[in-house]
């Protein structure tokens, strides 16, 4: 039997529970037990659904697709996030004050200027190549606009609602601060990587950038899961719930 | 800061009026200083956005702000354009003095009370 007609839809059953996870060790939350129980019912199913058609039509990708991406988007859906959402909801109502600041996406200089001429550069370097048929130039296309979406989803990352008030408004203040530098930075570097990656898609071997591509995806959940833990550390400092840091 | 309490009798708009004025008559935020865009000011609040969008307004025809190109709306003025009149002053002191007394502060409480807010204010 295929090893990857089993192991994806099994990793991607598994990984909702695993970020789950994830969240639950950097907020200390328990809430685990329906998603580990919806996850292990959604394995024993798959498994017995592989049983029961053969090898032959595990291998057929409409299996193993269905049962990779419904499984996961289920999972998601219908565990993982109402789970972390009925932790936010568990906690105590916060107070409703604001900074009365404008804030902006902290960057470097020129954090826009390197990007855009490297993206110009390997467009110059694709065309120049020539063999580029006009399929093949929708990944620069995408590049170019994820490149300038960038700036929009940077400038609306740094106004995410960050409520003040509480016992101690300064250092939540400043924990906000922190958070959103990182959180920016984040988005920034992962935004650029898939912006250049797309770009530079003609050019790699079809595995390097289905690889690379995996590999930014997951990171990008990593990096997810941490944001939304660290709302909800703020959240239930902002409650009342956690003493101030 | 600012702070509003979905609990008042006070519209939400209203306490953020309320909330900006102040800010701006104790220097808070000086003449320059540009507002928090309104989508941003809206989110921490937990209000919507029009509700924001009306305050600014209302402070734009009190004179107080100003939209400027490229910065958003700034602060204009630190005196609006229409000072309430000193009989109404008078009045709005006298109501403030009444919920004192009704609920049963001492006079030299209230005194020291509005002292001490006088000088934070006009410092």
């Amino acid at each position: 039997m295929n090893t990857f007609a089993i192991l994806y839809p099994a990793l991607m059953i598994a990984a909702p529970a695993l970020f789950v996870g994830l969240w639950c060790l950097w907020t200390g939350v328990r809430a685990m037990r329906r998603i580990l129980l919806a996850t292990l019912g959604m394995l024993i199913a798959f498994a017995l659904s592989a049983w029961l058609l053969g090898p032959e039509r595990t291998r057929h990708p409409l299996h193993f697709q269905l049962w990779g991406l419904g499984g996961l988007m289920l999972l998601v859906w219908g565990f993982a996030v109402s789970d972390i959402r009925r932790a936010f909801a568990a906690l105590p109502a916060a107070p409703r004050g604001a900074s009365l600041r404008p804030r902006q996406p902290d960057l470097f200089p020129g954090a826009f200027a390197w990007p855009g001429f490297a993206w110009i550069s390997l467009v110059v370097w694709l065309a120049m190549r020539g063999g580029m048929t006009l399929l093949l130039w929708i990944g620069p296309a995408l590049g170019g606009a994820t490149l300038v979406a960038t700036r929009l989803l940077l400038r609306l990352a740094a106004i995410e609602p960050e409520p003040l008030g509480g016992r101690d408004a300064e250092s939540l203040a400043r924990r906000y601060g922190e958070f959103r530098r990182r959180r920016v930075r984040g988005l920034y570097w992962m935004s650029v990587s898939l912006a250049l990656l797309v770009t530079a898609g003609p050019l790699l071997p079809s595995m390097g950038s289905a690889i690379a591509g995996t590999a930014l995806g997951v990171l990008g959940a990593l990096f997810g899961t941490w944001a939304d833990a660290q709302r909800y550390l703020i959240r239930r400092q902002l409650s009342g719930a956690e003493p101030p840091r | 800061m600012l702070e509003i309490d979905p609990r008042s009798a006070v519209p939400l708009g209203e306490q953020v009026r309320l909330g900006l004025r102040r800010a701006i008559a104790e220097g808070e935020l000086a003449v320059g200083d540009p507002l928090p865009p309104v989508r941003q000011l809206a989110g921490d609040l937990g209000v919507n956005l029009n509700t924001v969008a009306r305050a600014y307004r209302e402070l734009e025809r009190e004179g107080l702000v100003k939209a400027a190109r490229g910065r958003g709306t700034v602060v204009a003025a630190l005196r609006a354009t229409a000072a309430p009149a000193r009989d109404a002053l008078r009045e709005r002191f006298r109501d403030l003095l009444a919920d004192c007394k009704l609920g049963g502060y001492r006079k030299e409480d209230v005194k020291r009370l509005f002292a001490s807010e006088i000088e934070r204010s006009y410092e």
